[in-house]
């Protein structure tokens, strides 16, 4: 089979160089932009694989190939955008990564356009550093395409409970922290609200009339 | 020229490891005490400690020209913790000091300071500095020692203890004017090797904070 990748974050670069030796994968093309997807005639191609997408593809794409992506959360309510942190903030510390197909739906209110359908689903710890996290991702991919790939193209897939909660994306303004979010959380919230906008993603800072403090790097120690 | 230098952090290491590309001199590096039987061969011109924080045997200092490179502007901040203490008060820039050690600590005759730099977002940033900064002044103080006259420190100097674990808890208090530079320089003073800062909770459960920076709003450069 031909299969054209879609993805730019280092982590997403190297779970591609380890698919892309699946037996079944003939012919294979890396692309890190939408723009270089859509020079190439994507009829020409049997599956897209997304990773760490965060943009919608749109009808363009969506129509032509099966385009799959993964989404790391088990709860519908954070299918709207930054489900990591959004899910670390609430106190999750184990949730799902699952494969879904997605569709082209321009009144969907959702992160991704799908149908609450996913196809393959593993456990994900959200535990540790950003990087940390960002290491059990490249793992946890590699087991869901594998196995998404080991099955193709007979693929089942099975829908999860819609719920009207939203967890809704998160802005670089939310990383703000103030006397008052500070006076209200406890060390292991604020250690979860750090370490989940470490780098790449906006860090948590505080400011005065001076300047901003931006924290990087935080460890934690339970009693 | 034999010159005997003691180093044991990676920082002082690499100045170590540095001088010894200078064609002047002989240098041999310990980075364990051994009971200071090297000091005691008696077979060295020059017998230098570079971050060294254990304190050494009253008959040595005595019986040898024993000198230490303290990062501070001596007088000033000599005792523990230098650096640190120095980065709490607010100071950004001081000197590097290299004084030759006598009986009481950190009190004997000043050879030679060069400029010391403490900017830095964390303190490996600032071993940077220095590093630099030991170089140039104990190449400067082996090549010209001859040359340098050095001086008396005044007497009963104030001195800093050495700073322990629990003097890394942050307490906050309510977020004003110049309060987050605070605690920017008692986070950024520390971190590997020592200890980061931390805040704790009534639960007794701790949060570290290993990295962070810090932007002055008006010239939006990493400052402290």
């Amino acid at each position: 089979m031909k299969v054209i990748f879609l993805g730019y974050r280092e982590w997403a670069l190297d779970v591609f160089k380890d698919i892309k030796f699946h037996s079944k994968i003939n012919e294979y093309k890396i692309c890190l932009s939408k723009e270089e997807l859509l020079l190439n005639d994507l009829n020409d191609y049997d599956l897209l694989i997304t990773l760490g997408w965060s943009d919608e593809l749109g009808e363009e794409i969506a129509s032509k190939i099966l385009s799959i992506g993964l989404h790391c959360a088990e709860l519908d309510r954070y299918s709207y955008g930054t489900p990591i942190q959004n899910q670390i903030i609430d106190g999750i510390k184990v949730t799902k990564h699952r494969i879904f197909p997605f569709i082209w739906d321009p009144k969907s209110k959702r992160a991704h356009t799908h149908t609450r359908e996913f196809s393959h689903e593993v456990d994900l710890s959200l535990e540790g550093s950003m990087e940390d996290i960002f290491q059990e991702l490249s793992k946890t991919s590699i087991i869901l395409l594998t196995k998404f790939l080991n099955d193709f193209p007979n693929i089942k897939y099975i829908q999860w409970d819609e719920e009207q909660e939203i967890s809704k994306a998160r802005i670089p303004s939310d990383s703000k922290l103030t006397l008052e979010i500070l006076q209200k959380m406890n060390t292991e919230e604020l250690y979860n609200f750090i370490r989940c906008l470490e780098d790449p993603y906006p860090n948590a800072y505080l400011e005065d009339e001076v300047g901003i403090i931006s924290f990087k790097k935080v460890t934690f120690q339970k009693k | 020229m034999k010159v005997l230098i003691y180093a044991y952090r990676d920082w002082a290491l690499n100045v170590a490891k540095k001088l010894c590309e200078l064609d002047e001199i002989n240098v041999v590096i310990k980075s364990t005490d051994d009971n200071y039987s090297e000091i005691r061969s008696e077979h060295y011109d020059l017998i230098i400690l570079i971050g060294w924080s254990d304190i050494l045997p009253l008959e040595l200092v005595s019986k040898f020209e024993i000198f230490g490179v303290h990062p501070s502007d001596l007088p000033n901040y000599s005792g523990g913790s230098p650096i640190q203490n120095q980065i709490n008060d607010g100071i950004i820039s001081t000197k590097n000091t290299i004084f030759q050690l006598n009986e009481k600590l950190d009190e004997g005759l000043i050879w030679l300071k060069y400029p010391l730099s403490l900017k830095g977002n964390n303190i490996q940033e600032i071993f940077c500095n220095i590093e630099k900064s030991s170089y140039e002044l104990v190449k400067r103080f082996i090549l010209n020692k001859t040359s340098i006259k050095p001086s008396p420190q005044p007497r009963h100097q104030k001195k800093y203890k050495r700073r322990a674990f629990e003097d890394g808890k942050i307490i906050p208090e309510p977020i004003s004017v110049k309060e987050l530079l605070r605690i920017y320089n008692q986070i950024r003073c520390l971190g590997k090797p020592y200890p980061s800062a931390y805040i704790e909770d009534s639960d007794g459960n701790r949060l570290f904070f290993d990295k962070v920076r810090y932007v002055e709003k008006d010239n939006d450069d990493t400052s402290c």
